[in-house]
């Protein structure tokens, strides 16, 4: 069902972002635009000097921090924010109070509300709230992942429930109190003065097929999730929210809906509480769109970020009202939609930073760098910074094998990379099962590539060689030549090539012990001397 | 024995991280030497002749950059560096400066034997044969006393070896001293005795090996570099009488090969301050011999009953190990000399006090194969660095801790290690140059690993050297670069085992069909018939 209702970038496929999983997701991809491009690629520990003004959180692991350089300029980012983004916009876009009140006086659209400080008294609030009139939200002014959000509040006792929640339960005690807007939830991404991507936000939900429970729908959804590099971490999970909504509407996990009926499980849309992103950049209304760069425009310095809207009186908006910005956004649910196409948003933000890098951004695109690699030195703090190599470009010549035989001897692999290094040959060896393995593999010299097939054929381990013609366009590889097999793999190697090393000592202990009794003997030693010549070295 | 027995550097004891032994001694204790005076610290990869990718360095002041290459440093030129590597250039240069060297000459492939014997002859035996671009000692035939063993000679250099270039040289007899000049002064000197035991009066000889062995285990630079029991050793001993049994007197040292090959179990020995003037100005006078050369290892041959010498080659990138930790004489501050040459303005001091070293091993992963291409080596603390251990014991595990202190840890930018020893028992140590935030520190992970738990928790000073990050050492995590670095030296290892089985297996077939075994077989058998 997947495949025919999302388009997800070519060059941009789950397996390309496989290693960069959760928040190194945004980064990763920004990155990886702007190295494809030619850009240099440095990717850095907090501990380096050019982040120590910037605004970051959670970077004492590696992979959120990263620098690109052109000829000309070089740019710093922290996961999708560039420095060309004001500390003041981060800090603004982080305080929604502050927010409220930059966007009033720009006059943009947001819902009426107050903030209300820690030494505001809950009366006070109640008080505010009668007047501004229900249904109503409350938030804490600190929060994200929708954290003590409260919505929908319809009258008082709801409203001292939800206080008692937010300013006693979670000790959020600044908190925002507004007007409740029925409407769709939007995400957009704003780059300079175009959206260049537009997610509706849809709460959790699962479609009936006459047949399967809610649980089992869920069940199934979770798995469709699995496969989505944004969603994998975030399956919709069962807990009180979730049952009080279904018990609600009448409806227990084993109901069983009817065939395309649609069952909302929860109020929030939030993605990471089990919502759906689905593309609709090109359905949005222009309106919309320019609400929502005027939003950024508010701020100063706020040149590309997220915004999230809401459109009360149509679906697609002939009006919107902003709920947020987000100068630290995550765009992975931008690139991997549910339905609909997957946006660029790393080229757009690249264009943005590096117009000069235009004319490149169709290079590279099947190949990355070895991410979770590079990283090493940079998590055990040995190193401030690590640069990338450059990608060697995609080759003339290109070949797909199949190979048969014992590939799985520490030997053979070892020689073939050291092969493929002499020979100038890129592209990968993936095993396909215990005795098969498929081959990709490329070269600027036609006949450095039959070599590599030459070699690959006289090897003892090789059983048959078989040429395989198909579409390599498609064909993910990495920088050099990569052997594609799991930890497990090597740890088994290793422990082979130990035991293989014990035999060996073994042997040669005896063959040593062998030759000493037959030369301890005086005579013999004495004899044995004058026959062998000495040699000195030095 | 104990370490404490050798004259080494303080400031260098217990520094070098395992992966820096070896091969890399040099490279790592210039780099650290610089990088503990603050100096700014790169690596990065450059390809070589092998398409492989190697290590080099570069230490960065205010004022300047100096890029390295093992122990060479940028003030050597490049024409230098040529003409070190061509022993044919290298003797011209030397003998213009009029430096005493071996009498000889390089003969090119056209050259025929017939014309070699004649010069060989006319600068008289004993001679040495070698090929002009060989290296580790590979073709090289010393002592060669007669025409006849000359001719055998070259037909195993010049066709089977297929080094058709050589240079016949006259043999000099005496010690092998490699000498050590920066800017018109001997800094180092070692002697390189080659592999040998000295006597208790009650151990046998392999009794001694064993114990040597393990001593060597503690010099970084011979670590994995013991006496081997090669054929090398059983034709030495064997012409001396003596076998794995015998028991040399108290205080007798018996020279178990010929060879001084430090890799092959010889042992260097510090002679900086015996080496004579003389022999110091011969040093001297062959490096500035080459221009652009303010430094250098020179290989000498010295007979210091004559107090004559000759210098047989000059190494730009001499291996330094053997000045900074001699089996015998006093450690000669090498990497301090270089940096105080080239940043005169940074800090010896700083060094010299420093608690900490840089760890180097997914350094090298990563630029080895590629993944980076240049690290900047995360800054050594500007102060001298404060220690402290936390012991936790506990009857219950401690699994579930094992995350949260880890994140915990590397969060807060300390330096020193977790080590998990089991479920229920691990070690912290954790360092800052601020004893302040140090104790806060402490204070807060010990309430933090007590709380709601019965632990047995004790804090202790400790004292360094500690690798400058904060390693997480759990045997049950296996990191993919440690597996890399197993992987390559057990497969070294092995090449290495392989080439000893094959020298057995051909020294057995010789044995086997040497007449004289034989002869001692029917000879055997017929004292067996005889008795019958």
């Amino acid at each position: 069902m997947k495949n025919n209702e999302q388009h997800w970038l070519p060059h941009l496929s789950p397996q390309v972002v496989e290693e960069a999983k959760g928040h190194l997701l945004c980064g990763y991809t920004i990155a990886l635009e702007g190295w494809r491009r030619g850009l240099q690629l440095t990717w850095y520990t907090d501990q380096a000097a050019p982040f120590q003004s910037m605004k970051t959180w959670y970077v004492h692991k590696p992979g959120k921090l990263f620098s690109l350089s052109s000829s000309t300029q070089t740019h710093y980012f922290f996961r999708s924010r560039g420095d060309l983004v004001s500390n003041e916009a981060v800090e603004a876009g982080g305080d929604k109070g502050e927010t409220k009140k930059i966007l009033l006086s720009a006059q943009v659209p947001t819902p009426k509300g107050d903030t209300f400080s820690s030494d505001v008294t809950d009366e006070a609030i109640k008080e505010f709230a009668v007047k501004l009139g229900y249904p109503l939200v409350l938030k804490p002014v600190n929060g994200s992942f929708g954290r003590g959000v409260i919505s929908n509040i319809s009258n008082d006792e709801d409203l001292a429930k939800a206080l008692y929640l937010v300013r006693g339960e979670l000790n959020e005690k600044e908190v925002i109190v507004e007007e409740y807007l029925p409407g769709k939830e939007y995400r957009l991404y704003v780059v300079g003065d175009k959206v260049v991507g537009a997610i509706e936000r849809v709460p959790a939900n699962v479609t009936g097929d006459g047949t399967a429970t809610i649980r089992e729908l869920m069940e199934a959804k979770n798995r469709q999730r699995k496969d989505n590099p944004r969603l994998v971490s975030c399956p919709i999970e069962i807990d009180d929210e979730l049952m009080q909504k279904l018990e609600k509407e009448g409806r227990s996990l084993e109901t069983v809906p009817g065939k395309d009926e649609v069952v909302f499980l929860r109020e929030k849309s939030n993605i990471s509480l089990g919502g759906d992103p689905v593309d609709r950049l090109d359905e949005l209304s222009d309106e919309v769109k320019r609400i929502a760069i005027e939003a950024l425009q508010a701020f100063p310095d706020f040149h590309h970020g997220g915004v999230d809207v809401i459109t009360p009186s149509s679906d697609y908006g002939s009006d919107a009202v902003v709920l947020e910005v987000n100068p630290t956004a995550q765009i992975g649910s931008l690139l991997f939609p549910m339905k609909g196409k997957g946006r660029n948003i790393p080229s757009a933000i690249i264009d943005y930073y590096f117009p000069e890098s235009k004319s490149q951004a169709n290079k590279n695109r099947r190949t990355a760098f070895h991410f979770k690699e590079l990283l090493l030195p940079l998590e055990t703090r040995a190193t401030i910074s690590v640069d990338v190599p450059p990608p060697t470009s995609d080759k003339r010549y290109h070949k797909t094998l199949i190979v048969a035989g014992e590939l799985n001897e520490l030997e053979f692999k070892q020689g073939l990379k050291k092969a493929a290094v002499r020979m100038s040959v890129s592209g990968f060896m993936e095993a396909k099962s215990k005795h098969t393995s498929f081959f990709y593999i490329q070269s600027d010299s036609e006949e450095k590539l039959g070599q590599f097939v030459d070699y690959i054929q006289g090897e003892q381990s090789v059983q048959h060689v078989e040429l395989f013609p198909m579409d390599h366009s498609l064909l993910f590889f990495k920088q050099g030549f990569e052997i594609r097999e799991d930890k497990n793999q090597v740890m088994k190697d290793l422990k082979r090539l130990k035991r293989n090393m014990k035999k060996l000592q073994r042997k040669q202990s005896l063959l040593v012990g062998l030759v000493h009794s037959y030369t301890s003997t005086k005579q013999w030693g004495k004899r044995a001397y004058s026959s062998i010549k000495t040699k000195r070295v030095y | 024995m104990v370490t404490s027995q050798f004259n080494w550097l303080p400031h260098l004891e217990n520094a070098i991280p395992y992966e820096a032994t070896q091969k890399k001694i040099s490279l790592y204790t210039i780099a650290l030497e610089g990088w503990r005076r603050g100096l700014t610290l790169k690596f990065y990869s450059e390809i070589d002749g092998n398409h492989e990718h190697q290590l080099r360095y570069s230490l960065a002041s205010k004022e300047r950059e100096h890029h390295f290459q093992g122990s060479k440093g940028d003030k050597i030129s490049n024409e230098a560096q040529r003409i070190c590597d061509d022993k044919y250039l290298t003797n011209e240069a030397l003998k213009k400066a009029g430096v005493p060297i071996p009498l000889g000459r390089k003969f090119e492939k056209e050259k025929t034997d017939q014309e070699l014997v004649r010069y060989a002859e006319e600068i008289g035996f004993p001679i040495v044969l070698k090929p002009t671009n060989g290296s580790g000692g590979k073709g090289v035939i010393v002592n060669i006393t007669s025409v006849d063993e000359l001719t055998r000679s070259l037909q195993y250099v010049r066709k089977q070896l297929n080094y058709e270039e050589v240079i016949i040289e006259q043999f000099i007899t005496g010690e092998e001293f490699r000498v050590y000049v920066l800017n018109n002064e001997v800094i180092a000197a070692v002697n390189r005795l080659p592999a040998n035991v000295i006597g208790d009066g009650k151990s046998r000889i392999s009794q001694l090996i064993e114990q040597k062995n393990e001593e060597r285990k503690k010099v970084p630079h011979l670590y994995n570099r013991p006496i081997k029991l090669d054929k090398q050793f059983y034709t030495t001993t064997g012409a001396m009488g003596i076998t794995l049994l015998t028991i040399p007197l108290k205080n007798e040292r018996v020279m178990l090969k010929r060879i001084s090959n430090i890799s092959t179990g010889g042992d260097p020995v510090d002679v900086t301050d015996t080496m004579t003037e003389e022999m110091k100005q011969i040093a001297i006078n062959a490096a500035n011999a080459i221009p652009d050369l303010p430094h250098c290892g020179v290989d000498m041959i010295i007979d210091r009953n004559r107090n004559k010498g000759v210098v047989i080659e000059l190494n730009t990138r001499p291996g330094i190990g053997s000045h900074l930790f001699p089996i015998e004489g006093k450690a000669r501050d090498i990497p301090k000399a270089l940096i105080d040459d080239y940043f005169p303005e940074s800090d010896h001091e700083k060094a010299r006090r420093s608690d900490v070293y840089f760890p180097l091993k997914e350094i090298e992963y990563v630029l080895r194969k590629n993944y980076g291409k240049e690290v900047i080596v995360t800054p050594a603390p500007s102060e001298p660095v404060v220690f402290k251990k936390l012991s936790v014991k506990s009857t219950e595990s401690l699994k579930h801790l094992k995350s949260d202190l880890k994140n915990r840890l590397l969060s807060e930018h300390h330096i020193g290690f977790l080590d998990m020893k089991n479920d229920r028992e691990f070690e912290i140590v954790l360092g800052n140059p601020d004893p302040n935030k140090l104790q806060d520190a402490v204070e807060n992970l010990r309430n933090f690993i007590e709380k709601g738990k019965r632990v047995d928790l004790t804090i202790e000073p400790f004292s360094g050297p500690v690798s400058a990050q904060f390693a997480i050492i759990d045997p049950h995590v296996k990191k993919e670069d440690d597996l890399f670095h197993e992987i390559e030296e057990t497969i070294a290892e092995r090449l290495k085992v392989e080439k000893e089985i094959q020298k057995a297996k051909k020294r057995l077939t010789s044995i086997k069909n040497s007449r004289y075994l034989k002869w001692v077989l029917r000879k055997n058998k017929r004292t067996l018939l005889d008795k019958k």
